[in-house]
């Protein structure tokens, strides 16, 4: 049922499904959030649909008890409604899922998201600032975590600014985050604001150094040799 | 760049856009008016440049607007494509400095081939070719220096058979 639906919404809606094309350079990585995700995904869904279903019971016993005309028309009313939103929320949270897709290289890190608005983010490990691991509660009973890269740049709350990638309901978090880190470090320095790559820097490789002491010796020799003629 | 020349040489952005716009506003209801005459003239006066160094757009007639971003000051490239937008078969490209702003610096609307656009203005981030780039300047300065070193040997020995001869 679930299947159909989505196959025809994306089809309709012209949603790619795919994974997205993973940016240039180096190994790549293409994963998904964790099942687990979904199972915590839907727990907090049906939590949440316990209370307007209990309101909705109320109402029932409300108009069984008082014989009130006007909740004789409501809770009819609302029953329809309140199936239609659940269902349609069901799709929504399902979707979110199934569209959610993440890509590390050796360079930069992209993920996909979203069914009505596809947003796909992509920035490099150069431009990273902040990566933080998230854990709630019930996060911790299912085993997942969150990760955020944050770049540089301001406004917005925590975890909804367009500077921040969020890697939701991953189970290799702090694999994944030391990983981004390790490749920053093979990346060198820099202050992640759009500073100049290595290759503009200043500084020399221990290959460079040997061939400026050659050059050196030669330099001494040539002096030598100058004092010698004279 | 000449791989893409194409998207060194968008100026304009799609004529669907204008389309967008119309739908946008009309989802505004009774403020409709308010919402389309500022998106019209948007699109009419809204230029792109790809430069080598960066990229700017303009738009507007009362309050004239222009931004520009070098390429390197990029931080994170959002492509995003609602529900319009797919159908009539463009994206945005948002882009994103390290400046105060929640939202992003630079948005091209209206972009046909988006994912070009992308994997343009990606290649040209911070990080994407520092291993390649820094390979390369490596070798040339070894090169330079083992120039300098057998000119200067070259110079010695020639001294040498000068203050012998």
């Amino acid at each position: 049922m679930y299947g159909l639906v989505k196959q025809r919404l994306m089809r309709l809606a012209r949603t790619p499904t795919e994974p997205p094309e993973a940016p240039v350079g180096g190994s790549v990585q293409v994963f998904r959030a964790s099942k687990d995700f979904l199972t915590y995904r839907l727990a907090g869904y049906w939590i949440a649909w316990c209370f307007p279903w209990i309101g909705w019971w109320i109402l029932l016993i409300a108009m069984i008890a008082n014989r009130e005309p006007a909740l004789f028309v409501l809770v009819p009313l609302l029953f329809p409604v309140l199936v239609a939103l659940q269902l349609v929320t069901y799709f929504a949270l399902r979707l979110d899922y199934d569209l959610r897709y993440y890509i590390v290289t050796d360079r930069s890190l992209r993920v996909r998201e979203g069914a009505l608005v596809v947003k796909e983010m992509t920035i490099t490990h150069a431009n990273v600032q902040n990566l933080r691991v998230v854990q709630g509660p019930l996060m911790r009973f299912f085993k997942i975590w969150s990760l955020s890269v944050d770049t540089a740049g301001g406004g917005g709350m925590q975890g909804t600014s367009s500077h921040s990638v969020q890697l939701r309901g991953i189970e290799n978090a702090h694999e994944v985050r030391d990983q981004i880190l390790e490749l920053l470090r093979k990346q060198g320095g820099g202050a992640g604001l759009g500073d100049l790559d290595d290759e503009q820097r200043a500084g020399l490789s221990a290959g460079a150094l040997e061939r400026l002491s050659e050059v050196h010796e030669a330099a001494l020799g040539l002096r030598r040799a100058a004092e010698g003629r004279a | 760049m000449t791989e893409y020349r194409d998207v060194l040489a968008i100026r304009r952005p799609h004529a669907n856009l204008l389309k967008v716009y119309l739908l946008q506003s009309l989802a505004a209801l009774f403020a409709f008016p308010f919402v389309a005459v500022p998106l019209y003239f948007k699109y009419h006066t809204l230029k792109y440049e790809f430069t080598e160094e960066g990229i700017s757009a303009s738009w507007g007639i009362l309050f004239r607007r222009e931004i520009y971003i070098t390429y390197r000051r990029i931080q994170d490239i959002h492509v995003s494509r609602n529900l319009f937008e797919r159908w009539l078969g463009i994206g945005k490209v948002e882009l994103q400095t390290a400046s105060g702003s929640a939202t992003a610096e630079l948005s091209l609307e209206g972009m046909e081939h988006h994912e070009r656009v992308r994997d343009f203005l990606y290649g040209k981030m911070r990080g994407v070719k520092a291993e390649e780039d820094a390979g390369e300047g490596e070798h040339d300065v070894s090169q330079l220096l083992t120039e300098i070193r057998d000119e200067l040997r070259r110079a010695t020995a020639a001294l040498e058979a000068g203050g012998r001869a």
